[in-house]
């Protein structure tokens, strides 16, 4: 490689673009198409469903994760507690658990004959009719199972914008008349607020992407919608419609998120001004703190971590059944795939704006994490008609290739998850300096050489790490596997599915338990952050 | 001119095409000749290196290099095709690899390269180094492993950006007498940026102050 065919470093970002955007615009593009019958039925009888439900569903969630995380954030920061050090880590645990499998947990606790409420009727020998626990197969359900397992989004965010408030500034606060809860409510949060409503908006783009969880508690949301019109009504084109609609609304709220995320910068302060002592508490009040932290860790990890680990010993010798093994087999070395060649493309990328910077391509560049905000269900619907055309028109086959292969799924979750992998890459192409570069092309060592005998070493963790968050999200991922996987191939999160679709919970939790575990791998490497920035 | 390495006939560069960095400069170095170039912050010392090595592209003007065209209006020899070292302030070794492989990096396909590196690390005292990472020697050691692996390949001119400005006075003197001897007894050629007139004047025999160029 030398300077004269540099503008290879410039195509490949360019025609990656064309390869993840070309989902996204044909989805786009039936806006453009016939509008079928089936829309006068639509608006008729569920649109109004679909958005109602959507709204409250996401206002609900704001709410109480706006709730949780910036008040468990601030605890945390400010107090002193019995436990603290143990909650600071321990508050991100439910991320591991993705909505859908908090909501199969739920209904196994909380449905009329559920475990919870058989326990207390036991111990307090009520009769079998009677439920001691709110139904849970409802929005307001909904709204719990989301926020609890989404709130961790909001918690980091709060938590370092709260640790980087200096306390001068609190204590100037308290001595003009604030009191402890006042602080709060009128210093803290107002100045953490852009961190903290970006932080929101990643939660609720996740909520109005799900999928397993609504479809669970039978919501009527535009994921079941998409879903039912296209395999319900078998009406491709409508469902791509209702597909563009959300996904138009899922990008204000990935505008949103990045305007908030310019606007945070403010909510730094000096960094001086950040080694302060945390408020020593008595005893009473240290017990409250403790509780407020302990309810969103018990019900969004222990809960269901327990439940589960209840299913699996109700299943007990069908654990580790054949099914099981294959379909972890499954999972984990598509993951693996999945993780290897987003994390080097990722690396491809830093290097070709590393070895061509130009604003264009760094640009081009950052569109191609786009594929994060788009729900996995859309991109599924916009992949199948990419396959379907390239099978078509370009491989001119009679059969079907493409469609319904291990490569459009793979594709999919390369899409999904290049943002992820990106932001790992990005962070550990910071550590090699540019005068590295320099050496190293002066030493003869330039374009692909470098990259493997210079910035690949280096890059090792980041590429590790890169790898470990692809496989933790390409596990959990549930509606583009259910739409883009090859016939009669399951995966952990389609196994978990079916088995809470047809109610066999015990046998659901084996798949489950390993989505989990999979899961705490990158909050485990997380968690270690927290810790090690508290030293 | 039959003994000139280096020659640069108006050069100029300017960043985005608008500041000007560097104005019409020209400028000879001999063979085994050490020059220094003195100028204020911003005088464009190290964006003068940088071009010579090739790592920045020149507005106007040629840079020859060994009586060869590296540098005009239709020729963009690259960096490693330049035979030229540089040795910048912040060292940039490379920290996954120990100082002997450092020293080896440029010279990978070289039949000697096991006596270079040898030679080197003793020319430098630091043979007992060899086997550690970059993070475990101290500034001055790790400044002498810089120098050793820009010499590895036998540049014919060495360039040294602000190369001792980190490093305490004690530590700089020690190297300065350590460097006069290698640089001769090698016959290298060397042009170094400094601010520090006395460190110019004890390392090079001739000194340019880049804004009377």
């Amino acid at each position: 490689m030398n300077f004269n065919n540099l503008s290879l470093w410039g195509v490949i970002p360019f025609l990656l673009l064309i390869i993840f955007c070309a989902p996204i615009f044909i989805v786009l593009s039936s806006l453009l198409g016939n509008y079928s019958d089936n829309w006068v039925h639509l608006y008729n009888y569920v649109l109004i469903d679909y958005v109602s439900s959507t709204i409250i569903l996401i206002t609900g969630v704001s709410f109480l994760v706006f709730f949780i995380g910036t008040v468990t954030a601030w605890i945390v920061t400010n107090y002193d507690f019995f436990g603290k050090s143990f909650f600071e880590w321990s508050l991100i645990l439910p991320l591991a658990i993705p909505p859908y499998i908090l909501a199969y947990t739920f209904t196994g606790l909380f449905d009329p004959f559920g475990d919870a409420n058989n326990l207390v009727r036991g111990i307090f020998n009520l009769a079998p009719d009677v439920s001691v626990f709110p139904n849970v197969r409802n929005l307001y359900g909904a709204i719990v199972v989301f926020s609890f397992t989404l709130y961790p989004y909001v918690y980091l965010v709060s938590r370092s914008a709260f640790l980087n408030q200096s306390k001068s500034m609190k204590e100037s606060a308290r001595l003009l008349g604030l009191s402890e809860v006042g602080v709060f409510f009128k210093l803290g949060l107002p100045i953490i607020r852009p961190a903290a409503i970006g932080g929101l908006m990643l939660v609720i783009m996740e909520t109005i992407s799900d999928f397993g969880a609504v479809d669970h508690f039978a919501i009527q949301t535009f994921t079941t919608g998409i879903f039912r019109t296209w395999h319900g009504m078998y009406d491709l084109q409508t469902a791509m419609q209702l597909a563009s609609i959300l996904l138009l609304i899922v990008g204000l709220f990935f505008i949103l998120e990045r305007n908030s995320r310019d606007r945070a910068a403010f909510t730094s302060n000096d960094s001086s001004f950040t080694s302060e002592k945390t408020v020593r508490l008595p005893k009473m009040k240290s017990s409250l703190l403790f509780f407020i932290c302990f309810i969103p860790l018990f019900v969004g990890f222990i809960l269901p971590i327990t439940e589960l680990a209840l299913w699996a010993f109700e299943s007990k010798s069908s654990f580790f059944n054949q099914k099981f093994l294959q379909t972890s087999f499954n999972s984990i070395s598509l993951a693996i795939t999945a993780g290897l060649v987003t994390a080097i493309l990722a690396v491809i990328i830093n290097f070709s704006i590393r070895f061509k910077p130009s604003s264009f391509i760094k640009r081009l560049s950052s569109l191609l994490s786009i594929g994060y905000a788009v729900p996995g269900l859309i991109l599924a619907v916009g992949m199948v008609q990419l396959l379907i055309y390239l099978d078509n028109n370009v491989l001119n086959s009679v059969d079907i290739v493409l469609t319904g292969s291990l490569f459009g799924l793979l594709l999919a979750y390369i899409i999904k998850t290049y943002a992820l992998a990106n932001s790992s890459v990005e962070s550990g192409y910071e550590s090699i300096t540019s005068s590295m570069d320099d050496s190293s092309k002066l030493l003869g060592t330039s374009g692909w050489s470098m990259l493997i005998r210079v910035h690949s070493p280096l890059l090792r963790t980041s590429f590790l790490t890169a790898i470990l968050l692809v496989i933790s999200e390409v596990v959990k991922e549930l509606p583009a596997t259910l739409i883009l996987r090859p016939f009669n191939f399951e995966t952990l999160a389609v196994s978990t599915y079916i088995y809470a679709a047809e109610e066999r919970m015990y046998q659901a939790a084996s798949p489950a338990i390993a989505i989990v575990l999979i899961g705490l791998i990158p909050i485990f490497f997380l968690s270690k952050m927290i810790r090690s920035s508290n030293k | 001119m039959g003994d000139s390495i280096l020659e640069l006939k108006d050069l100029s560069h300017s960043y985005d095409g608008s500041e000007i960095s560097l104005k019409n400069i020209s400028l000879i170095v001999n063979k085994a000749e050490k020059v220094s170039v003195l100028g204020p912050s911003g005088s464009g010392k190290s964006t003068l290196l940088r071009v010579i090595a090739g790592l920045e592209k020149p507005y106007s003007g040629t840079i020859t290099i060994q009586g060869k065209i590296v540098s005009d209006q239709d020729h963009m020899v690259a960096p490693e095709k330049r035979n030229v070292g540089l040795v910048v302030q912040n060292k940039a070794l490379f920290p996954h690899l120990t100082v002997e492989k450092n020293i080896g990096f440029g010279i990978r396909k070289n039949q000697e390269k096991t006596k270079i590196i040898a030679d080197l690390l003793s020319l430098f005292k630091i043979e007992h180094l060899s086997n550690k990472y970059p993070h475990e020697i101290s500034g001055g050691e790790q400044q002498r492993t810089a120098i050793a692996r820009s010499m590895a390949p036998g540049p014919e001119l060495l360039m040294l950006d602000e190369p001792f400005s980190a490093l305490d006075r004690e530590l700089k003197e020690e190297l300065y007498a350590e460097l006069i001897h290698i640089f001769n007894e090698r016959q290298q050629t060397i042009i170094l940026v400094t601010h520090d007139l006395d460190e110019a004047k004890v390392l090079s025999n001739k000194q340019i102050n880049l804004e009377n160029t």
